[in-house]
């Protein structure tokens, strides 16, 4: 709907594959013509599997700001983070697990209204795993 | 755009697809409800019987009694029981009180024979001591004693108000959390914990599992020794399950063979019970062919050089096998597994599938009770695009050695041993 603000989040050069070790640097804002104020904003970088298991979650970096009752949050601004990625886990798309990174912003309004926007990126080079059959040689 | 709770939810295994809001919502209800039946059945419990026992043995005033007559009342509740009565009468300066009593209500028994046992011990005309409530003189008793089922009581509300309270707690003390806030807080909580002594992974490469078992194993000929990922479970539970299920049927068979030496016909019966002696029958034969085969493959053991194994790298293997037999294959490989654990309803499941195989060394025809002992030694290099070790709580990538060994069509082996595969420290790393 026009007018309703929109929650983005960017990495920096758009980059989208990172090694262990880089720094995961961007921003993130609410674009919105007109001011929005937020209790809370909540940022993380964090990595979780898919597939036929239950899924686990990680959190590698968390940064949670609150605004005040009478100074609530204006993310009309762009919001910068920066953080080291660790050596492991790895990004993983297996057969029946994967593991996969994302950065994931959560914007709490009053009234417990809640936006949410999330960016996959890859860390490593893993190639894609598939099912190997007994006796396969490399 | 902000988004409202969805009402139709979908769920598969721990996933939701639906608003977490309301699904705490509901919990809290629950627990709630479990805290207030709990508070509520406590005070019950302290208000009907702790209290009126705590004052009749503390409040009530001594005093003397004429018994003027007895009976047993059929008491109309739950416990369908008895409880005797006296008839007493005694005075309080010019007040002249007569009230049925006995011990306040605490004896409530289905025997009916023990309450006119209690009601022997009083004759009818005599006078004797009494107690009777200040507060109310027509309330009096002749017995007063501590009933253990008073204070029993007060323990069945305890598991409820457990339950209620700490779920409650639970469900509020995250309420309106996010997932990663959930993660994060439970994450310094458990890095609070002083007392604890457990293995903990390596901080450097999160997710990685704990080496303990690996590195306080040192080897003879390399410098650590794999411990087995199954030790001899499977064998175990066969033995267990054999025992039990062939122990069942003995009985049944010297029960019905009993019966039928009586001059019973138990044709039926025996018919029945084919089945389950045929199953028996294999579970046994399949039990003794395991044993003969674990006595005859003996140990296997598997070395390595250095721990834990990157991507490129070089490193020695040593594996032997002992035995009594003559094996058509003897196998070394390098695999690597994915094993994840889901929920079906209310059962947990785990499933595995194999992604990488190597096969390190091979031996044909084998015969180790001429050679004694078999072993190999060999130098492997690591794939060099590999995904490390990994382990959550519901999903692993497991690399092993796995040695497997052929023995004809039926006799066959499959030992796996665990080796730790870290990723590069530092981009570069090579």
């Amino acid at each position: 709907m026009m007018g309703d603000p929109r929650l983005a989040l960017y990495f920096d050069g758009n980059l989208r594959l990172y090694l262990p070790g880089d720094t995961l640097a961007g921003e993130y804002q609410l674009e919105s013509s007109r001011r929005v104020p937020a209790k809370a904003v909540e940022l993380a970088v964090l990595w979780h599997t898919e597939g036929k298991g239950d899924e686990d979650l990680g959190v590698h970096y968390f940064d949670r700001r609150e605004g005040g009752a009478d100074a609530p949050l204006d993310l009309r601004r762009p919001q910068r983070f920066s953080t080291t990625l660790p050596a492991s886990p790895l990004s993983y798309e297996g057969v029946i697990v994967k593991v996969r990174w994302c950065a994931r912003v959560r914007v709490f309004f009053p009234k417990g209204r809640e936006s949410m926007v999330e960016e996959p990126f890859r860390l490593g080079h893993v190639p894609p795993a598939s099912e190997a059959s007994r006796g396969d040689r490399p | 755009m902000p988004r409202s709770f969805r009402f139709i939810q979908k769920k598969r295994g721990d996933r939701r697809t639906g608003s977490h809001q309301l699904g705490a919502a509901g919990q809290a209800f629950l627990f709630a409800s479990f805290l207030l039946g709990g508070g509520v059945s406590l005070g019950l419990t302290i208000a009907n019987h702790t209290i009126p026992e705590w004052r009749i043995n503390h409040d009530y005033v001594p005093h003397a009694c004429r018994v003027l007559g007895k009976r047993v009342v059929e008491v109309p509740d739950e416990r369908g029981g008895f409880r005797p009565e006296l008839w007493l009468q005694f005075a309080l300066g010019k007040d002249e009180y007569a009230t049925w009593g006995y011990d306040g209500g605490g004896l409530v028994t289905a025997d009916r024979e023990r309450c006119e046992q209690r009601l022997a011990e009083f004759e009818v005309g005599r006078e004797y001591a009494c107690w009777y409530d200040p507060l109310d003189p027509n309330q009096a008793v002749l017995v007063r004693d501590y009933t253990l089922a008073a204070w029993l009581r007060l323990l069945l509300p305890i598991p409820f108000l457990v339950v209620g309270g700490g779920g409650l707690a639970f469900v509020v003390v995250n309420w309106g959390k996010s997932a990663e806030r959930r993660v994060v807080l439970a994450r310094r909580t458990a890095q609070l914990d002083l007392l604890q002594t457990g293995e903990s992974a390596d901080h450097a490469f999160p997710t990685l599992p704990a080496d303990t078992a690996i590195i306080n194993s040192p080897g003879t000929r390399l410098r650590y020794r794999l411990p087995p990922v199954r030790p001899g479970w499977r064998l175990w539970s066969l033995v267990a399950a054999s025992i039990v299920w062939n122990g069942v049927l003995a009985v049944l068979i010297v029960m019905t063979l009993n019966s039928a030496v009586g001059g019973g016909s138990h044709l039926v019966l025996a018919a029945f019970m084919l089945p389950f002696l045929a199953a028996g029958g294999w579970m046994a034969a399949v039990l003794v062919r395991k044993m003969v085969q674990a006595m005859r493959v003996g140990p296997t053991v598997v070395e390595i050089s250095t721990h834990p194994w990157r991507p490129a790298g070089r490193f020695e293997v040593f594996a032997s096998q002992a035995g009594r037999l003559r094996l058509d294959v003897w196998r070394l490989a390098l695999v690597c597994e994915e094993e994840a654990t889901f929920s079906q309803g209310t059962n947990k499941r785990t499933e595995s599938r194999r992604v990488f195989e190597q096969e390190l060394f091979r031996r044909d025809n084998v015969d180790l009770d001429a050679a004694g002992i078999l072993e190999h030694q060999c130098e492997i290099v690591t794939p060099a695009a590999a995904m490390h070790s990994f382990e959550s709580a519901h999903n692993k990538i497991r690399w092993q050695l796995v040695v497997t060994g052929q023995a004809g069509p039926k006799t066959g082996f499959e030992r796996a041993f665990l080796v730790h595969f870290h990723p590069l420290a530092r981009v570069g790393d090579r």
